[in-house]
């Protein structure tokens, strides 16, 4: 038999990839914890950890400031990054992500919807924001399929989502202007005004979605064979695609309930993490987690930094970085899928 | 043994298979053609649970298939379809996925489906592909990753749907040898096929379908003796005696 020789780079790379993600990402928590108006000594961060809020100035800065920002940087980093990932793998198409095809506009709007009449609690806006993200995802399934589910279709079909819910919150923010988190830092996404009330409902339901999705590797994977072989392995097809948009628009909705609509992070993260470890779940959405949380964390570390004592929404950043790429990967997708 | 009966079946409320009674004994090949949109594809999906069944019965090994979950009837049966997509990931991942049906917690995959995984690799000489992504793999190589994968489910019925396409003359007749093999070690092996001339060779029974419903059903020499394939086709089949037994070619009929 001809024996074939095909390099296997994602293969290979897999243990450093995973070190050096981990890497960035402690480094870009520790940065984030000590960096900022008032910098910390790794030696005063040990003191304010071991001894609380009420160790001094240093205790106080980081317990009420930097700890939730930094905790809601890494859960939205890899509740949006493995939102994404799951959600191109359930729709079969690498273009699209909560931001694109709706999912972050419809928690945006529930949060919008939220705000304006004045419930403000952390479960209450957490909860509106994943059924929003979760009503957007279904209505977006709902239509690809209808219309024939080609990949074209679900962006098609996802954006007029999209556009659809995003007028819907300019509408209502327009009628109720004086609802707090309609700021420009929610409508871009951003982290200053997190606080820890809001942080901890969105927290634990992103971590408890995190750990059901790492035992559903394999489930995702074998959706990804097609619908017949998928079925033909004993997979429940809709019910399991069902249950992955759910878990998506879990991740989706708590991290937009704290962190706005930041942009782009469950397009790019998956992505890279793609070209770098291939897309067996098992590597891809682990890598995927780790990834977006150190790269949410060091895109608002250089958002915090970068104008001091200025701050930039750290949306800004993200679209500044995820519009070129989301052209990149058009440009790169030219002459390939003509009829889709 | 699987054994259909009265079955009526299709999508949207709209039949396709039209009070189909048929039986896939094992150790038998059994063969599936007919002319494009007749339901060949239709039975198979209905056998494994895609397509719902609105009336008659599936039986397998003498049990009511009917109420058996998706997981319970891929350990009876593993299928391939006819379009699939084609994943990123290495070919051991993939026929590993065929033990899918055997998951159970913690989800993670055993040595046992590894092992079963390599064989079914071996048996079908893709072994030193095993680290390689299908993805980079010729469209007849992919083709046998997933006839792998097939194998690897390890079930007492095997169905493949037009398993030839993309493999060439050579492949195509290792892989009737395999099906003949797998016939063998006792499993039901049911394959969709075009090649009228391969489908007489090699299988044990020929079933012709027309318009959703069975048109005729028994050995290639009974068929052929009762000259259906040539009305179901509109072809006239031939065969020539040769030393290692009948060869068949067919001639265009009356209407082409």
């Amino acid at each position: 038999m001809k024996r074939w020789k095909i390099s296997c780079p994602a293969a290979a790379k897999t243990v450093p990839v995973f070190l050096a993600a981990g890497l960035l990402c402690l480094t870009a928590a520790v940065c984030s914890l000590c960096l900022g108006a008032a910098r910390l000594s790794l030696g005063e961060l040990w003191d304010a950890l071991r001894f609380g809020a009420d160790s001094g100035t240093a205790g106080a800065i980081l317990w009420y400031v930097r700890l939730p920002r930094t905790a809601a940087c890494l859960l939205s980093g890899a509740g949006l990054a493995v939102s994404g990932a799951v959600i191109q793998g359930v729709l079969s198409n690498q273009l699209a992500s909560p931001g694109i095809i709706g999912v972050n506009a419809g928690a945006g709007l529930a949060v919008t919807v939220c705000c304006a009449a004045g419930a403000l609690s952390g479960w209450i806006i957490t909860g509106a924001s994943f059924a929003g993200a979760l009503l957007a995802a279904l209505l977006v399934t709902f239509t690809a399929q209808k219309a024939g589910a080609s990949r074209t279709t679900v962006i098609l079909g996802g954006a007029a989502v999209n556009s659809f819910l995003n007028a819907l919150s300019e509408g209502i923010r327009t009628l109720f202007p004086e609802a707090g988190t309609m700021s420009a830092d929610f409508r871009v996404g951003g982290f200053s005004s997190v606080s820890a009330a809001r942080l901890l409902p969105a927290g634990v339901l992103i971590l408890i979605a995190l750990a059901l999705m790492m035992t559903m590797l394999n489930e995702l994977d074998v959706l990804a064979l097609g619908e017949d072989t998928a079925q033909g392995l004993g997979l429940p097809v809709k019910r399991t695609r069902f249950l992955f948009l759910l878990l998506a628009a879990l991740l989706a909705g708590a991290s937009v309930s704290f962190a706005g609509l930041l942009g782009f992070i469950g397009l790019i993260v998956p992505h890279a993490a793609r070209r770098l470890v291939g897309s067996e779940s098992r590597k891809l959405l682990p890598l995927c987690a780790v990834g977006g949380a150190g790269f949410v964390t060091a895109c608002d570390l250089i958002s915090r930094l970068i104008f001091a004592p200025y701050e930039l929404p750290v949306g800004i950043l993200m679209s500044l970085l995820g519009g070129p790429f989301f052209v990149f990967l058009l440009w790169k997708r030219k002459g390939g899928h003509r009829n889709d | 043994m699987i054994e259909l009966e009265a079955v009526c079946a299709g999508y949207s409320g709209k039949d396709v298979l039209h009070d189909v009674s048929l039986t896939f004994p094992a150790g038998t090949v059994t063969i599936l053609a007919g002319p494009n949109g007749c339901g060949k594809s239709t039975l198979l999906k209905a056998l494994v649970g895609i397509v719902p069944v609105r009336s008659g019965t599936i039986r397998i090994q003498g049990q009511d298939a009917g109420h058996n979950s998706p997981g319970a009837l891929a350990k009876q049966m593993a299928y391939l379809p006819q379009s699939r997509s084609v994943p990123d990931i290495t070919v051991r991942r993939m026929v590993l996925h065929g033990r899918f049906p055997y998951l159970s917690y913690p989800r993670r995959y055993r040595p046992a489906d590894y092992a079963a995984a390599d064989e079914a690799m071996i048996r079908l000489g893709i072994r030193e592909l095993a680290e390689e992504p299908v993805s980079r793999l010729s469209g007849g190589m992919r083709q046998k990753v997933c006839i792998a994968m097939a194998l690897a489910q390890d079930t007492p019925a095997v169905l493949m749907d037009e398993p030839n396409t993309f493999l060439d003359i050579s492949h195509q007749l290792r892989l009737m040898a395999l099906a003949r093999s797998l016939a063998g070690d006792g499993k039901a092996v049911v394959l969709v096929l075009h090649d009228l001339a391969m489908a007489m060779e090699y299988g044990d029974r020929l079933v012709l379908m027309r318009d959703g419903r069975i048109a005729d059903t028994g050995t290639p020499e009974e068929i052929f003796l009762r000259h259906t394939v040539d009305d179901v086709f509109d072809i006239r089949l031939e065969r020539l005696e040769t030393p290692d037994g009948w060869k068949y070619y067919y001639t265009p009929g009356k209407q082409v």
